[in-house]
């Protein structure tokens, strides 16, 4: 549209001459007289040059009364360069022209003021269409000090001479003052000599483009002549402008804008608009009120780190306020207010836009209108005159185009419109490298990228980027960075470029794709491979330091975990903190819970030892499709001295979970704090620290390190020195090993202690394993290199019974060899059912009553074929030590040796049962043997007595047992207690009276095995034990007055006596009691039988004999030391062989008999 | 017949649609061309400074929710809307394309928007995630293509 209008109202070809807008131009130039100071000469150093311009352009305003007394504002405007095609355009806005020049130079030689004073006089007449006055400013030369020189004759200028150009020469500031004042001087005569010109005689005055358009037009028609008088009255509203009459410019421009509008002259009324809207801009605020205020808007950049902003609404600062009545009332009526002249100076720009060739002036207008909004902070304002600029059809340089980009960019950015910006600084970075650009500047471009960072909330610092695009633009964000990895790379400095891409790959990884991932690394690799990075700042040229960036994701950690020392060099406190036994206690209520929590510390509960390996285990991932070559893992450590071991590892494409084990070893006493890893991959270095990586929770981990400590090897080792974990012995059979302990450290170990440990009860650990640690002491300190041994002896415990006990029912068929007499005579073995029944409690609380574990595994035995199972006892022998500093530190180690421990059956006991033996002082255990083995076993059970028994046979042997002299107790009660005290007693007596040597011939040559097997824990009812335990009581019998039996005494043969038939026989029987204690309830009977040794018996013998006097008494108690007495008579009828059979009840159910029963041979007379 | 000048007329209505929250991240991009959708990236990012500053400076009546146009370059003209919560809507369309008018922009902004509301309606998308629902791809790919 605009391009359209601007081809109808001009020509199409470019006025070439114009085409160089001065970017820097404000509103307030329009008021200004314009001075080109240009440095002449190669003498004078450009600093000193620069040096000198600023103290020139401080000397901007001149305050001058006229002949009329009225005080006039002079302004200068000073600049390097003016391009004459931009002079041409004087007629069109008299700020344009050049009406002063100086010159600054230094020389030594005549040549060179010869040179420099052709210089300036060829400058002059460059600019002498418009020239009033110009200056030579020359030192070195004609001044106090230094060669007196004569300028050339054609020299017509004022020339200024100095000594020094180094030298503050305050006449300076009154030379510009009066070169000023003589400028404003010619102006002012020009603008009364216009001012009182006939507008209507006046020639046209026109635009430099517009001169081919007036050729053939009527100079003389009314319209022509209406377009003359407005721009002469705009070109003196100019001037006016220009020489200080503001109100009258004001005036001048109103007329003007009113004339020309109605000829439709749009360029000049564009002119007329603009300078309008500079006077009354200059009314309402003069240039010296303007606040230099720089006020930074609050970007929304700074949003995050302030949410609650601040902006102040008044947006007028050090402006006249439009509201204040008195202030109004003084101001002209035509003045336009702040509102006014964004319409007006928008309306100009739009009649600007209509001319191709006025692109200049449109554009420098855009950028003065703007820069009004700028200083109002009105942002919407400058948006939309800024918007105009970039679409202006300029034919511009390379380097002209970034700088219009660069001059937006830097009116953007000042409103805060970073992202804006931004924009433009990406527009113009890509210009700078664009192809048809012959001066490619990749280090401009990568500069400019640098500054656009802002506008991307990005900063190159890693720890200040939000990861998940909560801010900013992500996609734009990875361009970005992705370009400025480019550009650094271009620009050749490789170590930006591998920084710049590995921050790109810490901070951008999450939005990329494997591929990505993968293409990138790649990249980065390239990159590094010229320059490797390394996580330290850099500082660029320019002194902006770039903060190190890590590849925290390749490889990707999954895990970190630090690691107790291994078990058995683990440091325990020597004294344990007392362990809190009470009741576990739980209360919803948290009382004071909010600070405890926030107190996290992450002290681990373990230790390290100085000087000893100590490992963190972390685990890598690898997230990309090619073999990924890590090297130099080290952790990162704060506080105490470590010295880390480093790592590599190959880590195959895309593989998981991938376990590396960190050593490093503490080198002082304190506390290490890990923070984190390094690594080196894919030639960059990177601290990966912990607080980085959200795999790991905790961003530190803390290790106490203690004092040094010793170290030992132990080992249990048999005879052969071999060392072992694993013993098998046979039930009863015992083994030695030893025990070696060896100080391998290099601190002697002043602490030693044995214990064992195992899941059995302690007093049958006590009797299987056994170590000699008695004299231990003695053997301490255990100095460097140097071991000990100690014995170790095990011994296998085992129950030789089986839990699956039988009645030996079959028995019976034994008892007529082994007793004498009549079966009544003999303790009669109850019903197995009966008997199982009385057992079972008393089996119960003997099993109970310690070899608990044996008896469990016992139990298993179900059926008699299942006896060959063993026991596994692990014992753990654990040696505490300790020794060094680290004692005294407190701390000391345990290693544990396991020993494994196999007990199997040799023996095993199925069932016993107990028979009177032949004589009164000893019995038979008739005992059902097995030999679980798998071998042939000899067993000797009792002296001279042995049995070789095939392996899983069960055998059945009588061992004779002395019997248990009962009273040898010294109580025996009738009570259950009693009862059982007395089991446990007759118990222990068999355990010790029976051995059963068991031996067994290995297979090899080793010697044979053996062992003794002790039957503890036989259980015996009431009616064994009275076969078990020797009678509590003797007997005495006088027979006709005759001693026959006196068991109190040696025993008497007990001589088969003869007797008549037909006599009385006067039997007198003593019971004593031999206990400690009295008997309760004495019966005695006397029994007379016949024994026909076929095994049968007679006692019916009611019409053979007959009796005087009771054969049955009783009584109550029979103290200790006393004695029953009963006598009574009998007569045998008959001659034969008659024995008596003399039996005493007594606690309840015992029943002793004498042994052997009483034989009397009656023989016929 | 009358349907396809409208077919014709309403095709490659808009280049691009974006959904900007209110920190200002994108939480949804698509575009016609694929080659030019970073620069359109670049533009629709710049202009967010100005959507920013108008929410500012406080329009009184903000019932309108429609911005009109935000910037135009010679290529693109770009159009906002923001809604009471401070979502954008851009609509970018080609300078070229004369056709389009103002009120057929607001009616590409106002399907957008009922698109938007039903997304906010699913229980199951959370408010500043990026969207992925198909719903509200079809619409937005129905305004760039026209055949809505």
């Amino acid at each position: 549209m605009r391009s359209s209008v601007s081809a109808i109202l001009s020509t199409p070809t470019q006025d070439p001459n114009m085409s160089h807008p001065d970017y820097e131009m404000t509103v307030y130039d329009h008021g200004t007289l314009l001075i080109l100071v240009k440095h002449l000469g190669e003498e004078l150093s450009s600093k000193n040059f620069n040096r000198l311009f600023e103290r020139i352009c401080r000397i901007n305003q001149l305050r001058v009364v006229d002949g009329t007394g009225t005080e006039r504002c002079v302004q200068a405007r000073y600049i390097k360069e003016y391009p004459v095609g931009n002079n041409d355009w004087g007629d069109f806005q008299t700020h344009r022209r050049l009406l002063g020049l100086i010159t600054v130079s230094k020389c030594k030689l005549q040549v060179e003021l010869n040179e420099i004073c052709r210089l300036h006089e060829s400058l002059k007449v460059k600019y002498q269409s418009t020239l009033y006055d110009s200056r030579c400013i020359i030192f070195g030369v004609n001044a106090p000090n230094s060669p007196e020189l004569s300028t050339p004759s054609n020299f017509k200028s004022r020339d200024v001479y100095y000594a020094s150009d180094n030298d503050p020469n305050p006449s300076i500031e009154m030379h510009l003052n009066e070169f000023l004042s003589s400028l404003f001087w010619v102006l002012d005569a020009k603008r009364l000599e216009k001012s009182k010109e006939k507008f209507d005689k006046a020639t046209l005055l026109i635009a430099p483009f517009e001169k081919r358009n007036i050729i053939g037009l009527d100079m003389e028609s009314r319209a022509n002549k209406k377009r003359c008088m407005g721009r002469v009255t705009k070109h003196l509203a100019d001037l006016n402008l220009q020489t200080g009459f503001l109100n009258d410019a004001l005036n001048f421009y109103q007329t003007a804008i009113d004339t020309l509008r109605s000829c439709n002259d749009w360029l000049w009324l564009g002119g007329c608009l603009e300078g309008l809207c500079a006077t009354s801009l200059m009314i309402l605020q003069p240039q010296n009120q303007q606040t230099k205020s720089n006020f930074q808007r609050n970007a929304s950049l700074q949003e995050r780190h302030s949410r609650f902003k601040f902006r102040p609404l008044s947006t007028n600062t050090g402006f006249v306020s439009l509201d204040d009545n008195v202030v109004r009332s003084t101001m002209p009526q035509n003045l336009l207010s702040v509102d006014d002249i964004y319409k007006n100076y928008g309306e100009a720009l739009k009649h600007y836009s209509k001319y191709l060739n006025a692109g200049v002036v449109l554009t420098e207008g855009s950028l003065k209108a703007a820069r009004i909004a700028v200083d109002h902070h009105h942002f919407i304002h400058v948006h939309y005159f800024l918007q105009n600029v970039l679409p202006v059809n300029l034919t511009l340089t390379d380097e002209e185009k970034i700088q219009r980009l660069m001059k937006l960019a830097e009116l953007y950015s000042e409103i805060g419109f970073h992202r804006k910006a931004s924009f433009f600084q990406w527009l113009a970075s890509k210009r700078y490298v664009s192809a048809s650009n012959p001066h490619t500047s990749w280090e401009q471009c990568y500069q400019l990228l640098l500054k656009m960072l802002p506008g991307h909330k990005l900063s190159l610092d890693p720890n200040d980027y939000v990861t998940g695009g909560q801010f900013g633009w992500p996609e734009l964000q990875r361009q970005v960075v992705n370009e400025i990895v480019l550009a650094a790379k271009r620009v050749g400095n490789a170590s930006l470029a591998t920084r710049h891409c590995t921050f790109l790959l810490q901070t951008m990884w999450w939005m990329m794709d494997k591929i990505e991932r993968s293409a990138y690394a790649t990249q980065l690799s390239v990159l590094s491979a010229q320059c490797e990075g390394s996580p330290v700042p850099l500082v660029l040229d320019n002194g902006l330091v770039i903060p190190p960036a890590n590849l925290l994701n390749i490889p990707q950690p999954e895990n970190f975990s630090v690691q107790n020392l291994k078990l058995h060099l683990r440091p325990h406190k020597l004294v344990k903190a007392k362990e809190d036994f009470g009741p576990f206690l739980f209360t919803p209520l948290k009382f004071g819970s909010m600070e405890k929590y926030n107190i996290k510390s992450n002290k681990m509960e373990y230790v390290w030892v100085i000087d000893e390996p100590c490992e963190v285990i972390l685990e890598l991932s690898n997230p990309l499709n090619f073999e990924l070559e890590v090297t130099n893992i080290l952790l990162l450590t704060n506080g105490a001295v470590f010295e880390s071991i480093p790592f590599s590892i190959n880590l195959p494409p895309e593989i998981s979970y991938q376990n590396v084990v960190l050593t490093g070893i503490p080198k002082e006493v304190g506390e290490i704090e890990i923070n984190g890893y390094s690594t080196h991959t894919l030639g960059v270095k990177s601290n990966c620290r912990l607080k980085n990586i959200t795999n790991v929770p905790e961003t530190t981990y803390n290790v106490q390190v203690i004092p040094s400590m010793p170290i030992l090897e132990a080992f249990i080792l048999d005879s052969k020195n071999d060392n072992i974990s694993n013993v098998t012995l046979f039930a009863g059979e015992s083994l030695d090993y030893n025990l070696k302990i060896s100080n391998i450290g290099s601190i002697s170990i002043d602490l030693l202690e044995i214990s064992i440990e195992s899941t059995i009860e302690h007093s049958l650990k006590n009797s299987i394993i056994k170590v000699d640690t008695e004299n231990i002491k003695d053997y301490l300190p255990i100095i460097p290199k140097s071991e000990i041994v100690l014995g170790i002896h095990l011994t296998g415990a085992l129950n030789f019974l089986s839990s699956n006990q039988y009645p030996l029912a079959e028995l019976n068929s034994l008892k007529s060899s082994l007793t004498i007499s009549g079966p009544s005579s003999y303790p009669s073995l109850p019903s197995p059912r009966q008997r199982n029944e009385r057992l079972s409690p008393m089996t119960a609380s003997s099993y109970r009553s310690g070899e608990s574990s044996l008896n469990s595994n016992c139990s298993r035995y179900r059926s008699p074929t299942d006896i060959t199972s063993l026991k596994v006892i692990e014992f753990n022998i654990k040696i505490k030590y300790a020794g060094g500093e680290g004692m005294a530190a407190g701390y000391c180690r345990i290693i544990s040796c396991t020993l494994s421990l196999n007990i199997s059956n040799s023996v095993l006991v199925t069932g016993w049962d107990v028979l009177q033996a032949e004589t009164g002082s000893q019995f038979y255990l008739v005992l059902d043997v097995v030999n679980v083995t798998n071998q042939e076993m000899e067993l000797k059970y009792a002296t001279n007595k042995s049995i070789l028994m095939e392996e899983k046979e069960s055998y059945r042997i009588p061992v004779p047992v002395d019997r248990f002299l009962i009273h040898s107790l010294e109580q025996v009660s009738s009570g259950e207690e009693g009862q059982a005290d007395m089991v446990s007693q007759c118990n222990k007596h068999i355990a010790e009276q029976v051995l059963l040597r068991w031996s067994v011939n290995s297979y090899d040559d080793l010697p044979p095995r053996w062992g003794v097997a002790k039957l503890y824990g036989l259980t015996l009812c009431p009616q064994m034990l009275d076969i078990v335990c020797t009678s509590p009581i003797y007997w005495e019998i006088n027979l006709n007055e005759e001693k026959i039996v006196s068991e109190c005494d040696e025993k008497l043969l007990s001589e088969t006596s003869q007797y008549p038939v037909g006599q009385q026989l006067k039997l007198q029987i003593w019971v004593h009691n031999s206990l400690m204690s009295p008997l309760d309830d004495v019966t005695l009977e006397l029994n007379f039988y016949q024994d026909y040794l076929n095994g049968t018996t007679n006692n019916q013998l009611g019409n053979r004999l007959a009796t005087t006097g009771s054969t049955k008494t009783y009584t109550t108690r029979v103290n200790e030391h006393d004695r029953l007495y009963h006598e009574c008579s009998v007569i045998f009828f008959y001659p034969g062989q008659y024995k008596l059979n003399l039996q005493c009840q007594t606690l309840k159910q015992h029943i002793w008999k004498l042994i052997p029963p009483l034989q009397l041979d009656i023989t016929a007379e | 017949m009358h349907l396809q000048i409208l077919q014709v007329y309403f095709s490659d209505m808009a280049l691009c649609v974006a959904v900007v929250s209110k920190e200002n991240a994108p939480k949804y991009v698509t575009s016609l061309n694929p080659e030019d959708e970073l620069q359109i990236q670049y533009e629709i990012h710049s202009s967010i400074d100005f959507v920013e500053e108008k929410l500012k400076t406080g329009k009184k009546d903000m019932r309108d929710l429609y911005l009109g146009l935000l910037y135009s370059t010679e290529d693109h003209k770009i159009y906002g809307y923001v809604t009471n919560t401070k979502v954008k809507f851009f609509v970018v369309i080609d300078s070229s394309n004369l056709l389009l008018r103002d009120n057929e922009i607001r009616f590409m902004f106002r399907k957008l928007h009922t698109a938007y509301t039903d997304l906010m309606c699913n229980p199951f998308y959370i408010p500043g995630d990026y969207i992925t629902s198909e719903n509200f791809n079809k619409v937005a790919r129905g305004i760039l293509t026209g055949n809505s």
